[in-house]
C-alpha cells in the first residue's frame, strides 16, 4: 500500500508534532526539528511536508485563534492521528529490525 | 516578550506572498507563522538578519506554490478529460486561475515551437517599430521642453500679409521695448543668432553664437551650472566684454575645467571673460549654440525695421492668447507714430498690416516636424494593425486544429468565459513575448533610427527610450493580444463548439462563418497595405520629382567651404579682397581643380537676404518690390555651372571698378523689364543713394532656398565693387570648387590655406551633392520610413494571403480530389484558388483605394509635383499589389492542382 511509506523527513516531522503535544504550530514545527535533529527547514519544504502528509491522512489540523504578534493572522495547530501513529509505527519497526545486530557499528563514535 | 515593540515584515515580500498563496485558511496561518517567527528573529537577531530570512523563505514558498500551479494544470486536464467538470476549486484565487492558464498556455505554446516563433517574430516587429515611432513622438513633440515651467513661453513674430515678405519673420529692437510694456507678460528676451569665432592658444574655431538681452535667460529660467550670468551692468558696456558658453564647449575645448571661469578668450573678434558655463540641456537658440553674449537695448531708433531679431516671451499663468495678442497689436500699433521720421518704416507697417503672431515655443521649435511624426505614427499604427490581423489569423488556424480538444471542454461544461480565457491567455503570452522582443528592438532601433532622422531634427538632442515609451510597448502588446485573440475566442467560444460537435461535417454553416471572418481579416489586411503602399508611392514620386528639378545650378564635382576672416587681422576691404584672391588663384593650382568661385552663401543653406529696390526709369509709388540678393566673386557663375542667359558674368575688372556693375536672374529680368532688354537697366536698393547698379548679365534662375520653392527675382552683386568705399565687405564666404572627386581634395584645401594663414578655421565643408541632399531630407526620411512600412506590409499581407489560401486548399483536398476525379482539369483547379485569391485581394484593393483616397490628403504639405489623388500612383501600386497577390495564391493553387485525386480520396 502506497500510504504505508514515510519518508525520512515525514517520519520526522510526524515526530516533532508528537513532541510538541498541545503546542504543535507551523513555526514550533521548525523549531523543534532544528533543535532536537540539527535540521533546519525551508518553511516551503515544511508547509509541502505537513500538506502532503494530511493528504494521506496522517495529519489532521485545526485553527486556533489569531494573536497579535501573527498581525492578526490564525494558526494552525496540528496532530497526529491514529494512522499516523501506526504508519510511525511500522516505519520504527522495520528501522529496528533493519538496524537489529548493527548496535556497535551505529553507536560507535568517530575518531 | 510580547511586550516588546515587533516590526511588521518587509511589506513588498507578504504583499507578493498574498498574491501567490491561494486565498483560503491555510494561506492565512502561513502568513501568521512567518509573521510571528520575523517578530521573533527580529527581537534575538536584529533586524537584518530578519528581514533577510523573510525573503528567502517568500521567495522559497513562492517557487512551491508556482510549481504547483504548473502540476495541477496537469491535474486540472486529466481532471477535464476524464470526465469531471472543470470546476472551480476551493481555495483558488482569481488570480492563480488565471496564472494556471497562462502556464497551460505557454506549455501549449511551446510544442509547436514554430509557430510561435512567427507569431512572436510578426508581433514584434509591429510592436517594435511602434515603440521606436512613439519614442521618437514622445519626445519631440509631447514632451515639454526642458525649460521651467516651458508650457509659459511664446516666441513672438512679425506678420506682414500687404507687403512682399515671407509669411512670418522676427522682430527688430523697436518691438523688444514696445512689447515691454505687455501686462500679459512676465518677461521677455530678445536675442540674434550668428557665428562667430573662438581663438585662443589651443587655436581657432567657428561656433554658432547667441546675441541676447539679460533678460532672456531670466524669460527661459535658465541657470548656469558655473559661474554667473552676466549683470545688467556688464551687458551696459559697448563692447560686451563677458560670455557664457555652453557645456559642450566646455568639455570639448576646455577639458570641463572649473577654473575656466574668469579666463579670458578672443570671441568673435574681441578678448572676452567667460563668466558662466550653461547646463547641458541648455540648447537654445539653436541645438549648436556654444557661446552667449549679452547687449542691451539702448535704443535710440538708428535701426529700426531690421527684423533680424526674435523674441521669447514667458507669459502670465492663465493668459488668454486673444487678450495677450490684443496687447501686443495696442503695442505695436504705436510704431508708426513714434517712428514719424522713418517713411518706409512706417509704410511697412501700415500698409503692410503688420501684426504679431504668438507661438507657443513648443509648436514654433518643432512645428515643421509635427506633420511627419504624427504621419509616422499612423503608419506603423497600420503595420500593427496588419501584424495583429495576420496574427489573428493564424490563431484561428490554430484553432481550428484545436476544435475536438476546445469542443470537448465546451462539452463537459467549460463555460464560454473559459473558453474565451484560454483563448486570451494564449494571446497574451504571445504578446507578452512579442512586446518584449518589440522592446529590445526598440532599444535597438530608436539609435538606428536617429542615425536616419535629419541632422537638423529638433530636440534629437532629447530622444530616448524611456519609461512612458516602455509602458507604451506593454500597453500597444496588450492592445494586440486583445485585438488578435478576442476574434477567434469569440469564434470559438463554447455554443459553437458544441454546434460544432453535433455537426461537424465540412461546409457546415459554423464553418463557412469562419472563413468568412478569415477572409475579411485577409481583406482588411490588403487594404492596410495598400493605404500604405499608396502613401509610400506618393512620396517616392514626389521625391523624384524634387530631384529632377533644375536646381539652375550643377551640383556635381562641387565642393564648399567657409573660412571667416577676423577684422583685427584683416582690417579694411582692399585686404579682404587681396586675401580672398590670394585663397582663389592657391586654389586653382591643386591638381584636378578645374575652377574656383565664392559666394556669401551658396544655395539651399542659408537663404539670400531680401531687400527692397528702387528700379530706375519706373515708378516707385507704395512699397518697393523686394529683390534677394548675394555678393559673388568671379567665377562663382562657371564654376557653379550657372549658365550665362544674356550679357556677361562677373569678371575681374567689377570688383576692381567703383561702377556697380551686377547680374540679375532671368525672373529679376522678366519682372521688372518684361519684354525688354534688361542690359544696362539700373537698380538700387531702396534708401541708398550712393549710387546705381548697373545690370550686365542675366543668368538662369537659381534655387535658393529649397528645391521645392519657386526662384525669386534675385541679384548677384561682386564681392568688393563699389564696397570698398564703405568696408562692408563679405568676410565669410562659401568658396565652391569643382573638380573631380572633390571629397578628395579636402586636406588638399586645408593645407593651402595653411600656407596662407595656419590660423583662420574653415567650416561648413560640404559637396554641393550633400546640400542638395539635406535640403530633402525630410521628405526622404518620411519616404523611407513610409516604405519600409509598406514594404512589411505587403509582406505581412501576402504572407496572410498565402495562409488562408493555403489552409482551403488543404481543407479541399477531397473536393478537389473529386473534381480532378471527375474529369476537371488541373488548369482549372489552379485558376479556381486563384480566382478565390484574387477576388479577395480584389476587395482589399477597393477598400485600399477607398481609405487611400481619404488618407493620403494628409501627405499634401510633403508632396511635390503630385497630387494626392495622383491616378498613376493608384493604379500601380494596386498593380503592385494584385501581382503579389497572384503569387501569393499561385503557391497554394499549384499545390491544389497537384493534388491526386485517388489518395485524396483514400483520405476520407
Amino acid at each position: 500500500m502506497e500510504k504505508s511509506f514515510l519518508g525520512e523527513f515525514e517520519q520526522m516531522v510526524l515526530l516533532a508534532i508528537l513532541q510538541l503535544e498541545q503546542s504543535a504550530y507551523g513555526h514550533r514545527i521548525s523549531a523543534e526539528l532544528e533543535e532536537r535533529a540539527g535540521r533546519r527547514v525551508s518553511r516551503g519544504a515544511l508547509y509541502s511536508s505537513l500538506d502532503r502528509l494530511e493528504r494521506k491522512g496522517y495529519l489532521r489540523w485545526e485553527i486556533a485563534p489569531a494573536t497579535s504578534e501573527r498581525g492578526g493572522q490564525p494558526k494552525r495547530r496540528f496532530e497526529v492521528t491514529a494512522e499516523g501513529l501506526q504508519v510511525l509505527r511500522v516505519s520504527h519497526q522495520a528501522w529496528l529490525s533493519m538496524k537489529a545486530g548493527l548496535e556497535d557499528l551505529l553507536s560507535r563514535q568517530r575518531p | 516578550m510580547t511586550d516588546v515593540p515587533r516590526p511588521d515584515p518587509p511589506r513588498f515580500w507578504a504583499c507578493l506572498l498574498r498574491i501567490i498563496l491561494p486565498d483560503g485558511v491555510v494561506s492565512h496561518t502561513i502568513m501568521g507563522d512567518l509573521h510571528e517567527e520575523y517578530g521573533d528573529r527580529v527581537v534575538q537577531g536584529g533586524l537584518p538578519g530578519a528581514r533577510s530570512w523573510y525573503r528567502r523563505e517568500s521567495i522559497g514558498i513562492g517557487a512551491r506554490a508556482a510549481r504547483r500551479w504548473a502540476m495541477r494544470s496537469d491535474e486540472w486536464e486529466r481532471r477535464t478529460f476524464s470526465g469531471q467538470p472543470n470546476v472551480k476549486r476551493q481555495g483558488d484565487s482569481m488570480f492563480s486561475n488565471w496564472l494556471r492558464d497562462v502556464w497551460y498556455a505557454w506549455r501549449s505554446l511551446m510544442r509547436s515551437p514554430g509557430y510561435t516563433a512567427i507569431i512572436v517574430l510578426t508581433l514584434a516587429l509591429g510592436i517594435g517599430a511602434n515603440a521606436v515611432v512613439f519614442t521618437v513622438v514622445k519626445s519631440v513633440l509631447l514632451d515639454p521642453l526642458p525649460f521651467r515651467d516651458a508650457h509659459e513661453l511664446v516666441q513672438i513674430m512679425s506678420r506682414a500679409p500687404g507687403a512682399n515678405v515671407p509669411d512670418e519673420f522676427g522682430v527688430s529692437d523697436e518691438f523688444y521695448v514696445q512689447y515691454k510694456e505687455a501686462p500679459g507678460l512676465v518677461s521677455l528676451g530678445l536675442y540674434g543668432v550668428s557665428g562667430g569665432i573662438v581663438r585662443d592658444d589651443n587655436g581657432a574655431e567657428r561656433l554658432r553664437m547667441a546675441e541676447v538681452t539679460p533678460d532672456y535667460f531670466e524669460t527661459l529660467g535658465a541657470q548656469p551650472i558655473l559661474g554667473r550670468l552676466p549683470t545688467a551692468e556688464e551687458s551696459a558696456l559697448d563692447t560686451a566684454q563677458v560670455v557664457v558658453i555652453s557645456s559642450g564647449l566646455w568639455a570639448r575645448r576646455f577639458g570641463s575645467d572649473p577654473t575656466v571661469v574668469g579666463r579670458s578668450v578672443e570671441v568673435a573678434d574681441r578678448q572676452r571673460t567667460i563668466v558662466g558655463v550653461m547646463g547641458e540641456d541648455f540648447r537654445h537658440p539653436e541645438r549648436e549654440t556654444a557661446v552667449w553674449f549679452t547687449r542691451i537695448v539702448d535704443f535710440d531708433g538708428s535701426n529700426v525695421g531690421e527684423f533680424s531679431q526674435q523674441l521669447i516671451a514667458r507669459v502670465r499663468p492663465g493668459m488668454d492668447e486673444e487678450v495677450l495678442l490684443g496687447q501686443l497689436k495696442t503695442l505695436a500699433d504705436r510704431l508708426p507714430e513714434l517712428y514719424a521720421s522713418a517713411p518706409r518704416y512706417v509704410a511697412f507697417l501700415t500698409e503692410g498690416q503688420y501684426t504679431p503672431v504668438v507661438h507657443p515655443l513648443k509648436e514654433f521649435i518643432v512645428g515643421e516636424l509635427q506633420q511627419p511624426l504624427w504621419i509616422l505614427l499612423g503608419t506603423v499604427g497600420f503595420v500593427l494593425l496588419i501584424v495583429c490581423a495576420n496574427v489573428a489569423n493564424l490563431f484561428m488556424v490554430r484553432a481550428e486544429g484545436r476544435r475536438r480538444e476546445l469542443a470537448v471542454r465546451a462539452a463537459l461544461g467549460a463555460g464560454r468565459r473559459r473558453l474565451i480565457q484560454l483563448h486570451l491567455s494564449e494571446a497574451l503570452v504571445l504578446a507578452s513575448l512579442g512586446g518584449v522582443l518589440g522592446a529590445v528592438l526598440a532599444i535597438v532601433g530608436v539609435p538606428a533610427m536617429l542615425r536616419l532622422a535629419p541632422e537638423s531634427l529638433p530636440r534629437i538632442d532629447e530622444i530616448q527610450l524611456d519609461v512612458l515609451s516602455l509602458t507604451f510597448t506593454a500597453g500597444i502588446s496588450l492592445l494586440a493580444a486583445v485585438a488578435f485573440g478576442l476574434l477567434p475566442a469569440i469564434k470559438h467560444s463554447s455554443r459553437r463548439m458544441i454546434d460544432w460537435l453535433k455537426d461537424s461535417s465540412r461546409g457546415s454553416s459554423a464553418g463557412r462563418e469562419r472563413q468568412l471572418t478569415r477572409n475579411s481579416l485577409v481583406v482588411v489586411q490588403s487594404g492596410l497595405a495598400l493605404v500604405l503602399l499608396v502613401g509610400s508611392g506618393l512620396l517616392i514620386r514626389s521625391f523624384w520629382a524634387l530631384r529632377s528639378v533644375d536646381p539652375g545650378f550643377d551640383s556635381q564635382d562641387i565642393l564648399t567651404f567657409q573660412l571667416s576672416l577676423p577684422v583685427n587681422a584683416y582690417p579694411g576691404a582692399e585686404r579682404v579682397a587681396g586675401f580672398h584672391q590670394q585663397i582663389a588663384e592657391g586654389l586653382r593650382g591643386l591638381p584636378g581643380v578645374e575652377s574656383v568661385g565664392a559666394v556669401a552663401n551658396v544655395p539651399l543653406s542659408a537663404g539670400m537676404s531680401g531687400v527692397g529696390v528702387e528700379i530706375e526709369r519706373a515708378s516707385s509709388d507704395g512699397q518697393p518690390p523686394i529683390v534677394y540678393y548675394t555678393y559673388v566673386m568671379p567665377n562663382y557663375f562657371e564654376t557653379m555651372g550657372i549658365t550665362v542667359r544674356q550679357g556677361r558674368a562677373l569678371e575681374r575688372a567689377d570688383q576692381e571698378t567703383r561702377l556697380g556693375n551686377a547680374v540679375i536672374s532671368e525672373t529679376m529680368a522678366r519682372t521688372f523689364w518684361p519684354n525688354q532688354n534688361p542690359i544696362g537697366e539700373r537698380f538700387r536698393f531702396a534708401g541708398d543713394t550712393t549710387g546705381w547698379e548697373t545690370v550686365v548679365g542675366v543668368v538662369e534662375d537659381v534655387r535658393d532656398v529649397d528645391l521645392r520653392t519657386d526662384p525669386k527675382p534675385a541679384a548677384y552683386l561682386p564681392f568688393v565693387g563699389r564696397n570698398r568705399d564703405n568696408n562692408q565687405i563679405v568676410r565669410s564666404p562659401a568658396f565652391v570648387v569643382r573638380a573631380h572627386n572633390p571629397e578628395t581634395l579636402v586636406s588638399a584645401v586645408r593645407a593651402q590655406i595653411g600656407q596662407l594663414d595656419g590660423s583662420l578655421p574653415i567650416y561648413a565643408i560640404q559637396t554641393m551633392e550633400q546640400i542638395v541632399n539635406e535640403s530633402v531630407v525630410r521628405l526622404t526620411f518620411t519616404m523611407i520610413a513610409l516604405a519600409v512600412s509598406a514594404a512589411m506590409a505587403l509582406i505581412l499581407g501576402s504572407v496572410g494571403l498565402y495562409g488562408v489560401l493555403s489552409y482551403v486548399v488543404s481543407q479541399r483536398t477531397h473536393e478537389i480530389g473529386l473534381r480532378l476525379a471527375l474529369g476537371a482539369g488541373s488548369t482549372q483547379v489552379l485558376k479556381m484558388v486563384v480566382a478565390q485569391g484574387v477576388r479577395l485581394a480584389g476587395l482589399g484593393l477597393a477598400l485600399g483605394i477607398a481609405g487611400a483616397a481619404v488618407l493620403t490628403r494628409l501627405l499634401q504639405g510633403l508632396l511635390y509635383g503630385t497630387e494626392p489623388l495622383d491616378i498613376r500612383t493608384f493604379a500601380g501600386m494596386s498593380l503592385v499589389m494584385l501581382v503579389v497577390s497572384l503569387l501569393a495564391s499561385y503557391l497554394p493553387a499549384r499545390k491544389a492542382s497537384a493534388v491526386d485525386p485517388m489518395s485524396s480520396m483514400r483520405m476520407e
